[in-house]
């Protein structure tokens, strides 16, 4: 794989452009997989103002009682998208749906572990714990080829 | 409701492995006391009809499994408890439905059941355990790989 680096002093914003065959390997999926959250970025409040939140920061999102929170590092953001609505915006990124109500950036993830239950269990760089529902195990390992 | 076949599959191959173990154990347990005692009073002698309705049994616990699931999210010791219940539930009544036991059904033989329920369960769930065991042993691989790249 080659990479080329070019610096244009006109333009404002980075661009990459990936130039690949007809038939893209896995190590360019990856790359698009991880520059697809750099493109994307969820409208989310907290405090009452609202932010832009890139993808590339969350760690995982939660739906409680009907509200979708964005799990960053150390906060908490709320976003008025639904989950099936992120879930669709979400194809092609390392996030994926682990429970009813969660979904997890594999980028964050520190270690797993099986549980006696058939559920995983997922530890987080910031030290949070979730679990892989059963249901959606096959999944979850499906994103990592395995 | 949505059936997601890809999502139900783990809970297929749990009731295929759990079969599995059922019959190996009542087949056991069936030989072990005719050779001690002469005869089978607790356990039963597995016939055609028997295998069949016993398939029945675990294909209908791990649906119940997959409904609990997709409804339900609590803790691991909570939620092995309610396993636990659906499965007794779904044997105790199976079994008065197809006369797995005998009339009357006594104590002794609803605790015979019940040590074979967790039996099984156990066993199963440790299998299952054991093989995701592989899979988080390969996807922790991987995830140590993507470390070491990016540092």
């Amino acid at each position: 794989m080659k990479l080329l680096i070019e610096e244009f002093e006109e333009l404002n914003e980075t661009e990459v452009t990936v130039s690949h065959s007809k038939n893209i390997d896995e190590d360019t999926k990856d790359i698009l997989k991880y520059l697809n959250q750099f493109s994307k970025t969820i409208t989310a409040n907290r405090d009452g103002i609202t932010y832009k939140i890139s993808l590339n920061r969350v760690f995982y999102i939660d739906c409680v009682d009907n509200r979708t929170y964005l799990y960053l590092e150390n906060d908490v953001y709320e976003t008025n998208l639904k989950l099936y609505q992120l879930q669709e915006e979400l194809n092609y990124t390392p996030f994926i749906r682990i429970g009813k109500s969660i979904i997890v950036n594999i980028e964050f993830l520190e270690s797993v572990r099986p549980l006696l239950n058939g559920k995983l269990e997922l530890l987080l760089l910031n030290k949070e714990k979730l679990v892989v529902n059963r249901r959606y195990v096959n999944d979850f390992r499906g994103k990592f080829g395995v | 409701m949505y059936f997601n076949q890809k999502g139900f599959l783990p809970y297929l191959i749990t009731a295929c492995v759990s079969y599995t173990f059922l019959t190996v154990s009542m087949s056991i347990m069936c030989i072990l006391e005719r050779e001690i005692f002469g005869e089978n009073n607790l356990s039963m002698n597995l016939t055609e009809s028997i295998t069949i309705q016993l398939f029945i049994s675990t294909l209908t616990i791990e649906i119940l499994m997959y409904i609990q699931d997709k409804f339900l999210n609590t803790g691991m010791i909570i939620n092995m408890s309610i396993q636990i219940a659906i499965v007794s539930t779904t044997v105790y009544t199976l079994g008065y439905l197809f006369n797995w036991f005998p009339t009357p059904f006594e104590l002794k033989y609803i605790v015979f059941v019940f040590c074979e329920i967790l039996l099984v369960y156990f066993i199963t769930y440790g299998i299952m355990m054991l093989q995701n065991k592989r899979i988080t042993n390969k996807i922790n691989k991987i995830i140590q790989e993507k470390r070491n790249k990016s540092i």
